[in-house]
């Protein structure tokens, strides 16, 4: 996963699925980079294709972690399909999605 | 007489109307026909005295109501149940007719002969109401439902010696003995011409009779045998209704007791509703008008009498529980006392008007009899506070239920012998006589009947079943039975082999689980499957918390049913597992099964704690929380079980493949969500669970925008099919935020 740091938010990238092999990880490196949750992530999604309901935990618990700490987060780059299932699972409703990290970056400021 | 086609329009319309509007209400059709007779005869100024026509009609559905009951009880049934009968039925009879003749004799100062008589007349119970209920709730096969059926098949049979009582008491003709004698000899007589044309004959007419394969020669058949039985004991002095039952009991020794039973229901209905609506008609509201408080203190007496007198004799043999709601299902008086008062008025015995309040008490019992028995869980839960598990776990016996195997071949053969050796439960229905007798030399419990007669099928509980199999020769018998079985049940699954690929596609409208050649490694899988099916359905249905609680503690008890249903998420969520990782349906099935028992279980408790007068307002409030979670949980389960069936169906188009499995995954993710607020209550979870399931951003509307414009290109069936899903999925998220809110009610300490 790739992780990018400007200014004061985090810019996260993880690849090709989000599922119940590799969601730990994904969570692990999430968590170490939010702290308590009062700062600023993007998590970029050009490169995942599949995002599972394990993976959808993983941000649900993010989410939670970030409105806990006050901080900001903001997905963007989905395909047709996360969206669907971001919809489907209405994580829309807590989750604010971007068609790009500039947009999402232009939003938090 | 008057016009009879004005008289007949009216009843009919009326009964049916009355009727359509009491099911709504979900009370007995009883009542309707009743009520229905009580009107048309004020009205048309109608009395069933003195009109032999109508009184044979009415007694006609008795006949056939006792015929059907004769047809459950082969020599052999009856020899298992000789207790319910001859000990229980002998000592209700005896008991209470003692205590009426005596409150008759020394409280009303009724003249002894008569006081014995109406004794006796008041002991009988409605054989005609309490069987029809307790057949058609199913509940015929629990230990309330033997008792009552044994005891009253005794007090029909006792019906006899009552009625030559009261030509003993006035008969100055004849002597006892004389009496005895004759009565005797006409009881051997009609028996034994009953039993040798029944052993002898009534086989090889039936045989004759299927080889016709007319409906009609064989509907004939069945007919000549009930109303020649019945006039047969007529002849000999004996109700019409006992010759029904016994040449019920003759049919049932032989291969054609299903086919038969299939046949006659229709008629026995009808002929009953007859008969209930002469009940109505014997109803003198002038006289009801006059003795309004003595018919309503009597009657109450009556009941209350009845019941306890019934109660106490119980208590030696069953549990108080089922003693109770014995003597609360028996509590009425029956039609055979109105037979047994209108002699007592003809043989003038009695004051006509004391015989005519006798008569309303008697049906206004009647017409009491369907509410009591229907409300006999409450009655009794109010009454008798007890522990419960034995019934709940009583109910854990469906488990995994039976499998139906329709056609006993060659591959039949192959499948059935599988089924023993994975020893599952299983039933074989045939309309082959020659497979009959092969099923039945091979000792397997066997069914003579059309596997596509719905009556049939209905009666080997094929809800409750865990599969039916359709291992038939002919493709046309296959198609059929799908289509029947389709018809009381599109959920039933439905295994069927079938000649060749090529008919396949003539299969699909149906609901099919599988669809097999039919060689023997086919059979092996197929019974796999099953057993994998029911060992899983066992496995997750086993109670883990409420396998032990008592109702002394209420509070621990509300925990243990919190705990429990808890399960019940987790029970879901397996069965999302098996949609994800596409397990067969039978599989899925096994946990919506489980889910079903588990649920059955958790309610039974709820319901017998909330009639418990133990709990503080507090503990009500958290039974009231978990009674609303428990129905938002089965609406869940009722919803993912058609949601299954439709992903499914999507998943076969690769338009609408991945938004299927993407809906697996959504859901799961907000389910998991949910069941960590239930496992270990967190505020911040709950906060999250609200914003996903609250729809503030209009539903599913961008789904359903971009699915059904035209790029998508989805067809008629494919547009239906997802606007039906979507619905199912927003039904879905609403059902997981209402459950997260009563969580955190619980967790508020309410």
């Amino acid at each position: 996963m790739l992780i990018e740091n400007r200014g004061d938010v985090v810019i996260l990238a993880p690849r090709h699925r989000v599922d119940t092999n590799n969601s730990p990880e994904v969570e692990k490196v999430v968590f170490e980079n939010i702290g308590d949750g009062e700062g600023k992530m993007v998590i970029d999604f050009s490169q995942v294709d599949y995002i599972s309901s394990a993976g959808l935990r993983v941000l649900l618990k993010t989410a939670k972690q970030m409105k806990k700490g006050g901080g900001k987060l903001g997905l963007c780059n989905l395909n047709d399909q996360i969206k669907e299932v971001l919809e489907l699972s209405g994580f829309l409703g807590i989750i604010d999605c971007y068609d790009s990290v500039d947009s999402c970056l232009a939003a938090f400021r | 007489m008057h016009n009879l086609i004005p008289i007949l329009i009216a009843a009919v319309g009326l009964a049916t109307l009355l009727n359509v509007v009491l099911k709504k209400i979900n009370m007995p059709t009883v009542i309707g026909y009743i009520c229905t007779g009580a009107i048309i005869g004020t009205v048309f100024d109608i009395h069933v005295h003195g009109n032999e026509t109508l009184e044979h009609i009415a007694e006609f559905g008795v006949v056939f109501l006792m015929f059907s009951i004769g047809l459950e009880f082969s020599v052999s049934h009856l020899k298992s149940m000789k207790k319910e009968v001859f000990l229980f039925g002998l000592l209700q009879v005896g008991l209470c007719a003692a205590v009426f003749a005596a409150i008759s004799h020394l409280i009303f100062d009724i003249e002894l002969k008569a006081a014995i008589i109406v004794g006796f007349g008041l002991a009988l119970s409605s054989t005609a109401i309490v069987l029809k209920i307790l057949n058609e709730t199913g509940k015929i096969k629990t230990e309330v439902g033997r008792n009552s059926l044994g005891i009253l098949i005794f007090q029909d049979i006792a019906v006899i010696p009552i009625l030559l009582l009261i030509t003993i008491f006035t008969d100055t003709g004849r002597s006892l003995s004389e009496l005895l004698l004759s009565t005797s000899m006409n009881a051997v007589l009609a028996l034994g011409i009953l039993i040798a044309i029944g052993k002898l004959a009534l086989g090889h007419i039936f045989k004759a009779v299927a080889g016709t394969n007319s409906k009609e020669i064989y509907m004939g058949s069945i007919l000549l045998t009930v109303v020649g039985a019945s006039y047969i004991a007529h002849h000999f002095g004996f109700s019409y209704s006992l010759g029904g039952f016994i040449a019920g009991m003759m049919i049932a020794d032989t291969i054609y007791k299903y086919q038969v039973e299939a046949d006659l229901i229709p008629f026995r209905d009808l002929l009953l509703g007859v008969f209930f609506v002469s009940v109505g008609l014997q109803i003198d509201f002038n006289i009801v008008a006059a003795n309004i408080v003595a018919v309503i203190a009597l009657g109450a007496g009556v009941i209350l009498v009845k019941t306890l007198a019934i109660f106490c004799l119980l208590l030696f043999s069953s549990s108080k529980k089922v003693a109770l709601k014995s003597a609360i299902t028996l509590c009425q008086v029956g039609e055979f006392s109105l037979v047994v008062f209108s002699l007592v008025m003809a043989n003038k015995m009695m004051d006509p008007t004391a015989v005519q309040i006798l008569m309303v008490i008697v049906i206004a019992s009647m017409v009491i009899a369907p509410f009591l028995i229907n409300n006999v869980e409450f009655l009794s839960g109010v009454l008798i506070k007890s522990k419960i598990e034995e019934e709940a776990l009583d109910q854990s016996s469906m488990l995994g239920g039976h499998v139906i195997l329709c056609g006993f071949g060659a591959f039949g053969r192959v499948v059935s012998e599988q089924l023993d050796e994975s020893r599952i439960n299983h039933v074989v229905l045939t309309n082959n006589t020659e497979s009959f007798v092969k099923a039945k030399e091979s000792h397997k419990t066997v069914v003579f009947g059309e596997p596509d007669d719905r009556d049939t099928l209905e009666r080997l509980k094929i809800r409750d079943a865990m599969s039916v199999i359709l291992a038939l020769d002919d493709f046309e018998d296959v198609k059929k039975a799908s289509a029947s079985i389709t018809l009381i049940d599109p959920k039933i699954k439905i295994i069927a082999k079938i000649p060749s690929e090529e008919e396949r596609h003539e299969l699909e409208d149906f609901n099919h689980e599988l669809l097999l050649d039919g060689n023997q490694q086919t059979a092996t899988v197929l019974v796999d499957q099953i057993n994998r099916s029911r060992l899983l359905t066992k496995e997750t249905a086993t109670l883990q918390y409420l396998d032990d609680y008592s109702f002394d503690n209420p509070g621990e008890t509300i925990q243990k049913i919190e705990r429990e249903q808890t399960r019940l998420l987790d029970v879901i969520s397996r069965s999302f597992n098996g949609l994800r990782e596409e397990k067969d349906i039978m599989h899925i099935k096994a946990f919506h099964d489980s889910f079903k028992v588990l649920s059955e279980i958790i309610g039974g408790v709820i319901t017998e704690l909330m009639s418990s007068t133990s709990l503080s307002p507090k503990e009500y409030e958290r039974i009231n929380i978990l009674l609303d979670n428990q129905h938002q949980l089965i609406s869940m389960n009722d919803t993912l079980e058609k949601l299954g069936h439709e992903l499914k169906a999507m998943k076969k188009d690769d338009k609408t493949k991945s938004l299927s499995e993407m809906t697996v995954e959504g859901l799961d993710a907000i389910l998991l969500t949910l069941k960590d607020i239930a496992g270990d209550y967190d505020e911040d979870d709950m906060l999250m669970l609200e914003g996903i399931t609250s729809n503030k951003k209009g539903g599913l509307f961008r789904i359903r925008e971009s699915y059904l414009g035209a790029e998508r290109d989805l067809d008629a069936s494919g547009k239906s099919l997802l606007l039906s899903s979507t619905n199912h999925i927003d039904r879905l998220r609403s059902l997981f935020g209402q459950i997260g809110s009563n969580y955190r009610r619980l967790s508020e300490g309410v």
